[in-house]
């Protein structure tokens, strides 16, 4: 047996011997508990209803807040400078399941949530809305609006703090179910394009995340992130985190 | 310029229809209950070495099997539904721990409850314990994904959604800490 199968052979008998032991009665019994409080009628339903309620009341005040901060620049009650501040954005029907997520100023503050005000026949159309208040870049909106092709559309564009370094995240929505839909590399290549061509990282410095989900509808987006890359838009760096990316099998020393 | 195809991060989950080779084993029909039986146990013993804290882990799986019974119509005709349960159940480990940042002045004046996970019983020896506490989380992470859930190096990757290379350098980074800590004759 080689030295490194023996050693993982030791680990493994090292683990087996260390793990805790499970009750999956009482886990059981424990699950009953919590599914009768969630769900009193014994269905998923109503927490279902309640979810999508609070989803609707939060676009609502949120498409509320983007109409009151509209209203106040066209009032001019504000300065002209150009500082970046927050989004929030409300993503209509995407085939795929939208996306409702607000942040504040310079951070994702963790309403992120996919939402489902539609049916299954609004679902199959064509995207509806995309509200956003603050834009991070001066042409956000075109970004969002040409980002999308065969089965994907972009839901969120934010920003997020990470290890003490800002940076810009797309979300984009796909359509597992698209029979034609472009491939994951496709679709970065496209992000990557549009990036490049507005800007959209240069609030944090190039530093740029795209995301894949396939959230249905009631899900969480983040729960779904299908495929993850980043991109430095700078000049000269090629990699933001290679720790959390070598691709490379390591050799032993 | 930026390579083109960008740099895979940690973020992600199986592309759907991909199947874990390792749970085949996993029928369609299988019901939400006997599948709770059969893949509770792991679970919450993988995650207790994940996190090192059976009430996260015992949260965090009963977590996961709340939310596939809330999409059992959607998940149970999933191929991968294990890795899916996983994949929620790591991700709800991930949202404790940064809320437990938050609020770790405070419990740590608050004594620990131990009532919520009184179905785990866990003792574990104490050197493996400090050897595992070594290890950054994604380390841990694909390690116990590895020896404990007997999840083969492309099931990790999917379950914790990066490449089959960075769990190839996760488990060999884990796999020289431990051997060190440990002190295992090779």
């Amino acid at each position: 047996m080689s030295e490194s199968k023996m050693t993982d052979e030791h680990l493994r008998r090292q683990f087996q011997d260390n793990l805790p032991n499970v009750d999956a009665d009482h886990g059981w019994a424990r699950l009953q508990v919590r599914l009768a409080d969630e769900l009193p009628s014994g269905s998923a339903r109503p927490l279902r209803r309640r979810r999508r309620a609070m989803i609707t009341a939060v676009a609502v005040g949120a498409s509320v807040i983007v109409v009151a901060l509209f209203a106040a620049a066209a009032l001019g009650l504000f300065g002209g400078g150009t500082q970046m501040a927050s989004v929030e954005v409300t993503a209509g029907p995407t085939g795929v399941g939208p996306g409702t997520a607000t942040t504040t100023r310079g951070s994702h503050t963790g309403t992120t949530t996919s939402s489902s005000p539609g049916t299954t026949e609004v679902s199959e159309n064509v995207p509806e809305t995309t509200t956003s208040s603050t834009l991070l870049f001066p042409s956000q909106l075109s970004f969002m609006e040409e980002l999308s092709g065969d089965g994907y559309q972009t839901a969120i564009v934010f920003t997020d703090q990470e290890g003490g370094t800002l940076i810009t995240k797309v979300w984009i929505m796909v359509d597992s179910d698209h029979a034609a839909r472009a491939t994951n590399d496709v679709i970065f290549e496209h992000a990557l394009d549009l990036a490049e061509k507005y800007g959209a990282a240069d609030y944090t410095e190039g530093r740029l995340r795209v995301e894949l989900s396939d959230a249905p509808p009631g899900e969480l987006i983040k729960d779904h992130i299908i495929e993850s890359r980043d991109f430095d838009l700078t000049e000269t760096t090629t990699s933001m985190t290679p720790d959390t990316t070598a691709d490379t099998v390591p050799t032993k020393q | 310029m930026t390579d083109r195809k960008g740099v895979a991060t940690d973020q992600g989950k199986p592309d759907s229809g991909v199947s874990l080779d390792g749970l085949s084993g996993c029928g369609e029909d299988e019901n939400f209950e006997s599948l709770f039986r059969r893949y509770y146990p792991r679970l919450v013993q993988t995650l207790c070495l994940t996190t090192l804290d059976r009430e996260t882990a015992a949260d965090a799986a009963q977590e996961a099997f709340l939310q596939l019974h809330l999409d059992w119509e959607r998940v149970s005709h999933y191929e991968n539904r294990v890795g899916w349960i996983y994949r929620v159940a790591l991700n709800r480990c991930r949202d404790y721990r940064r809320r437990s940042l938050r609020v770790f002045r405070f419990w740590q004046t608050q004594p620990r409850t131990v009532a919520e996970a009184e179905d785990i019983v866990w003792e574990p020896e104490w050197d493996f314990l400090e050897a595992l506490k070594e290890l950054p989380d994604r380390q841990r992470q694909a390690a116990a994904l590895h020896y404990v859930a007997g999840f083969s190096q492309q099931e990790t990757a999917q379950a914790m959604g990066v490449s089959e290379g960075t769990v190839k350098s996760h488990l060999f980074r884990a796999r020289e800490t431990l051997r060190m800590k440990l002190k295992v004759e090779s």
